[in-house]
């Protein structure tokens, strides 16, 4: 028993027990300062863990290991977490009881993603999933007073359950075709049946599987819930949705693919489902977003979009993909943090998340209108920020695998027409920021006071300033690492 | 860290420090005038200091040519190493490092361009301070500072491309600074529109040289064998920045912004990038570019010293003669002289912020009155302020051991070892320079006041005179050989061609000082135009460059313009973009109404796909 | 007729089609609750019976594991479902769609 090994889980579920027990002795006022000791806390929590990596204790007991993968990703949950906290607390004055509880339950789901980091059985992989979906159950109808919130809430129980359902259904099959339920177990026993029913089973199996993951990525067609949820849920719920439940399911189905699937990485099929999937992720999330006026609702389709472009990575199936994968998500990180933070302090001051509240914003808080518009370019690709360097990537890892994969050419084809697509609904955004006239039935010209921005999202602003910027231009040692954790990924097959 | 390794870092720093003053100044410190202008003064004197230390400490040591830190922003192609030579395979691979440089040539302008942009900053505190765009006039100083920084430092031509165009935008937003004023806006406009004429040019020889040595790094297009075209592109981007005939038309409307810019725009940074560059990327020209280069500075040079001759305006004058020794630099760099060119412009960096900043002061003194016949007698008000003018004045012209007459001297040098006609020229704009600058000085600053606002004129505060001593200083002293200036630039001289530059170039001032004596004495109205008629006249419009380009404008480029401007409504936008956009936008409404909002059409849309995808792989 | 293996995997699909049927179908969220329930214990029901002809145990662990997370997911559910009915007196699902497109 190495406890050691899970340390950050453990110290994260601590954290949140120990945030609920001393909100009992915190006066109802200072409820919301308690964000900045779980943020303090977290990174604590990371760099201990981070030391026992380095110490060299690699792999641990059956069905989790902490590799260079896992590292990488734990420690984007990490960042993300934090970033959500701080949110969380410039947010505070919306929750109206149980601001505690929202940092707890942040904690929790972290521990859950960090698990899916580490995931190297499918019990591990299901448990980890469900401690992240069942999570944010609470966390997304955590406003219960709003209709919204509850409803969102709802609709991402009833789906989300469904697809847990149908993963677990999928569990069954593999273990059935397989008998094992560790990622390489299942391999190994993969690769010696010949039986065609239960190759059929497995792969059934398989697909399902993915199918409860490709859910938590919101790639089509397992994508209708997310613009509901997102538009519904309190906007540092969305982040973190958008951020760390996304990337758990990313680094679920790369295990998956590469650990639990290598008979399977050769079929011509795998590479079209993989190469359709993402095609259509991108154009869809492209094409709904083109004239939607609610800017949760829009980020909600960008985040769809941005889930093909993990897929367009995905469908390499090659180190060099999940490289670019990793670096992307790292990339976009900072853009849908840096958006909601200020959509979230706009919105919060204007009780409206209509785009044309954006009006004026270069006037009322330069600092957001900066981050906003830097985090949209981002978002949108354009060079020389961290999101350009990350399409780059990925567009550059799927040129380079053209050669192996027939269906490339046109997966490339389908995102650029996509990206081409999602400049018009990005720079409506940045159009609304400095020209907008605000809404056009709207007696009054928009405000031009000035709108004063909490000191907790002043600091995730200008996290994300310095990770939009400095990723952009100094992408290496990101990439350097990312490069690292995906070594011998797929290629030790 | 060993000393060593700081060093390196130093370049980077300064180039940083403007770039984080711009951005710390207008993100939040917008509402704190005092706090703008201290971040941005301080970041630029803390650059200046920087860079005397590195000037000091290095000096000519040519060994360390890059520095850290070293980026590679880019690679594209499949392998990714450092070589920029194209690899055994033949694929091209090509790679931007982001790296600042650190030669003796980006040193003194580094130094040079600190130096003058601290003058400017302390001398703008006083000049700007009823102005209400008090800190964006700062933030934009500082984000000009970094752009210039920029292409000092460059490593490469794409990096020092990028910051061309910052170069190019922030010049815009100080010029247009007073936006207000419609002239103003329309100057930074035309600045800004001309400039792009010669960076397409820039961007195409860029595109050229790579295309031909597969490398954009300076260091290695300098040591191989460059096409004459493509020479000839790059010096197009010095075109338009150094205000070159025929792309010269933007610089004397770019006099509309608040005269410290004027003077760091025309003295030490912006129109002294495209003589840098070419300087910076000498051996790449072929013997044909370089004739080409050497005539089109001429002829700029002669232009503008005929057409400063019958300005009024103080700044139009000075504008005229900024262009004027452009021609004279970018001559020298076309004869051969790179070192020659860089010599006069650090010399002409230092007299020309000296008489700008001094014209400034005037302006401040006479409430904002620029023409020099509304002036007259301001040696009796303004007796500090009026020595370092002329100081500055005398310097331009090439009075015998000041500045100006040993870089001019080298100039005039190299055009003699080149070609006699240019050497001819280059005497001639040296007279004609010591003419106008005689005439400016004595119709501003001697006789008497023709005006109340002269009249009543007051010596400016210490925070103005200071810099304008310390530049007059400098204008006396930088070209003396015991300063070593020549020697830094390994400048060489050659007896015959030496003894001939100097005395015509001495001859030349004399008679242009002399001949402006002469008749400028006591003139209360210009007798010029009596005496020459049409051709004053052609002087005073500017030989009719501006109207010419109106001209050709209407009937060549208005005429196209309609035509695309109707091929672009109806069918560009009508059928492409509208057809495609139309297209897009619709499909995007039909798509959406996947989106009902019912959870159990969710749920079954979603199991539909499920089943979908397993029918298709399964069966 | 010996039972085999087959049998209990067709019970499965049975039961797991239903449930799904009861989740696309009923607009009553408790029903539908009950339909994902109906899921979930298809699969325990496949996963037990792989474990015993495969004599393995390692698929019954499994089960104790979706029991338990079933058991936390029906609480978290029916909390929802109690304060969306007491919002709106309602536990239909078409009532369900404030936010759309």
């Amino acid at each position: 028993m190495d406890l050691q090994l899970v340390s950050l889980e453990i110290g994260a579920c601590l954290l949140g027990i120990m945030v609920l027990l001393v909100d009992l002795w915190t006066p109802a006022e200072r409820k919301a300062q308690l964000g900045w000791w779980v943020a303090g806390g977290l990174v604590g929590v990371f760099c201990y863990s981070f030391t026992i990596f380095d110490q060299g204790t690699g792999t641990g007991a059956t069905g989790y290991v902490k590799d260079s993968l896992a590292v990488y990703f734990q420690g984007y949950f990490v960042l993300s977490a934090v970033l959500v906290v701080l949110l969380t607390q410039s947010y505070a004055a919306r929750i109206r009881s149980g601001i505690s509880e929202l940092y707890a339950f942040t904690c929790f789901a972290l521990a859950g993603m960090s698990f899916a980091a580490g995931a190297n059985s499918l019990v591990l992989l299901f448990v980890a999933v469900e401690l992240i979906t069942i999570t944010f159950y609470v966390l997304t109808s955590f406003e219960r007073h709003r209709l919204r919130s509850l409803e969102a809430g709802i609709k991402y129980l009833i789906l989300g359950a469904a697809s847990s359902a149908i993963m677990v259904f999928g569990i069954a099959l593999i273990y059935g075709s397989t008998g094992a339920l560790d990622f390489h177990g299942v391999a190994r026993a993969a690769n010696g049946l010949n039986d065609d029913s239960m190759m059929l089973l497995y792969q059934l199996g398989v697909l399902m599987t993915l199918g409860g993951l490709f859910f938590k990525l919101a790639a089509v067609p397992f994508q209708l819930w997310v613009p509901d949820v997102y538009q519904g849920a309190p906007t540092p719920v969305t982040t973190f949705l958008s951020t760390g439940s996304k990337a758990a399911g990313i680094v679920l189905i790369l295990r998956l693919l590469a650990d639990a699937c290598p008979p399977l990485l050769g079929e011509a099929w795998l590479r079209q489902l993989l190469a359709l999937m993402a095609a259509a992720t991108i154009l869809y999330g492209s094409l709904c977003a083109l004239r939607q006026r609610n800017l949760k609702r829009l980020l909600g389709y960008s985040s769809i979009a941005s889930a093909g472009f993990v897929l367009l990575g995905l469908v390499t199936l090659s180190d060099q993909g999940a490289q670019a994968v990793l670096f992307y998500l790292t990339a976009y990180v900072f853009g849908v943090v840096g958006a909601f933070t200020v959509i979230s302090v706009v919105s919060e001051e204007s009780s409206d998340e209509d785009i044309s509240t954006l009006a004026n914003l270069h006037q009322r808080s330069p600092l957001m209108a900066t981050v906003l518009t830097l985090s949209i370019i981002s978002l949108a690709g354009v060079p020389p920020l961290a999101g350009f360097m990350g399409k780059f990537a990925l567009l550059r890892a799927a040129i380079d695998s053209v050669a192996v994969h027939p269906v490339m050419p046109w997966v490339i084809g389908a995102a650029l027409v996509g990206v081409v697509i999602s400049f018009y609904y990005y720079f409506t955004v940045i159009r609304e920021i400095f020209w907008g006239k605000g809404r056009f039935w709207a007696e009054e010209a928009p405000s031009t006071e000035p709108l004063l921005c909490p000191r907790a999202a002043e600091v995730v602003l200008l996290t994300c300033l310095f990770g939009l910027i400095g990723l952009g231009l100094f992408p290496e040692p990101i990439l350097f690492i990312a490069g690292e954790a995906t070594e011998y990924l797929f290629s030790a097959n | 860290m060993s000393k060593e390794q700081i060093i390196r870092f130093l370049p980077t720093i300064v180039l940083l420090l403007p770039l984080i003053s711009a951005a710390l100044i207008l993100l939040f410190t917008q509402r704190y005038r005092k706090l703008s202008a201290g971040l941005s003064t301080g970041a630029v004197a803390i650059g200046l200091g920087i860079s005397i230390f590195l000037f000091a400490s290095q000096g000519t040591d040519n060994s360390e040519a890059g520095s850290d830190p070293k980026f590679t922003w880019l690679s594209i192609g499949l392998a990714q190493n450092d070589s920029p030579l194209p690899t055994a395979s033949g694929q091209e691979n090509f790679a931007l490092d982001i790296q600042s440089l650190n030669d003796p040539l980006s040193r003194l302008m580094l130094l040079i361009v600190t130096f003058i942009g601290t003058l400017v900053h302390v001398f703008s505190l006083v000049y700007m301070r009823k102005d209400k765009g008090f800190s964006r006039y700062f933030g934009a100083l500082s984000f000009f500072v970094f752009s210039m920084l920029g292409i000092v430092l460059s490593s490469n031509l794409v990096m020092m491309f990028i910051f061309w165009e910052l170069v190019g935008v922030s010049s815009y937003l100080l010029i247009s600074h007073w936006f207000e004023k419609p002239a103003a806006a329309d100057a930074g406009k035309k600045a800004f529109v001309t400039n792009r004429i010669g960076d397409v040019g820039f961007l195409l020889g860029i595109i050229l040289i790579w295309q031909q040595t597969s490398s954009v790094n300076i260091a290695y297009i300098n040591s191989v064998e460059i096409s004459t075209l493509a020479g000839l592109l790059i010096f197009c981007g010095a075109i338009g920045k150094s205000a070159q005939f025929p792309l010269h038309v933007w610089l004397p409307d770019a006099m509309e912004g608040p005269t410290p810019v004027s003077a760091l725009i025309h003295a030490a940074t912006m129109v002294a990038a495209g003589v840098y560059m070419l300087c910076r990327v000498f051996p790449i020209f072929t013997d044909v570019a370089l004739v080409t280069i050497a005539w089109i500075g001429a002829i700029t040079a002669l232009l503008a010293a005929l057409m400063a001759i019958q300005q009024n305006d103080i700044k139009r004058i000075l504008a005229y003669s900024t262009l004027s020794q452009l021609g004279y630099m970018v001559m020298a760099v076309g004869c051969g002289g790179a070192e020659a060119a860089m010599f006069h412009l650090t010399t002409h960096a230092a007299f020309k912020a000296l008489l700008f900043l001094g014209a400034g002061a005037v302006i401040y003194a006479c409430h904002h009155e620029q023409d020099i016949w509304n002036m007259g007698g301001l040696r009796h008000n303004l007796s500090r302020t009026s020595i370092t003018f002329i100081i500055g004045a005398l310097a331009l012209a090439g009075f015998p051991l000041l500045s100006g007459f040993f870089s001019k001297d080298a100039i005039l040098m190299q055009a003699h070892l080149s070609q006699k006609p240019l050497f001819i020229i280059g005497v001639i704009v040296a007279g004609l320079t010591a003419f106008y600058m005689m005439r400016c000085v004595l119709v501003a600053f001697f006789g008497k006041a023709r005006t109340d606002q002269a009249k009543e004129a007051h010596e400016v505060p210490g925070e103005m005179l200071l810099p304008l001593i310390i530049l007059a200083l400098f204008s006396v002293f930088l070209g003396a050989p015991q300063i070593g200036l020549a020697d830094f630039l390994n400048l060489k001289e050659v007896k015959a061609s030496h003894h001939a530059a100097m005395i015509w170039g001495t001859v030349a001032a004399a008679v242009g000082l002399i001949g402006g004596y002469m008749i400028y004495r006591n003139a209360d109205k210009d007798p010029l135009p009596a005496k020459l008629g049409a051709v004053s006249r052609w002087m005073r419009d500017r030989f009719y460059f501006d109207e010419l380009y109106a001209f050709l404008n209407h009937w060549t480029q208005e005429k196209l313009s309609f035509a695309s401007d109707w091929f672009d409504r109806w069918i560009i936008a009508g059928l492409g973009v509208k057809g495609t956009s139309g297209a897009v936008d619709v499909t995007g409404c039909l798509i959406r109404l996947f989106q009902s909002g019912n959870l159990q059409t969710y749920a079954l849309l979603t199991v539909i796909g499920l089943l979908g995808i397993l029918a298709w792989i399964l069966f | 007729m010996t039972i085999g293996l087959e049998h209990y995997l067709i019970v499965s699909v049975v039961l797991f089609c239903l449930g799904l049927l009861g989740v696309i179908i009923r607009r009553n969220l408790i029903v539908m609750y009950m339909g994902l329930e109906l899921m979930l214990n298809a699969a325990n029901l496949a996963l037990v019976a792989f474990s015993h002809f495969r004599d393995n145990l390692d698929g019954q662990v499994m089960v104790f594991f979706i029991i338990t997370v079933a058991a936390a997911e029906v609480a978290v559910g029916l909390a929802l479902i109690v304060a969306l009915y007491r919002k709106r007196q309602t536990n239909d699902v078409t009532d369900l769609t404030s936010m759309k497109l």
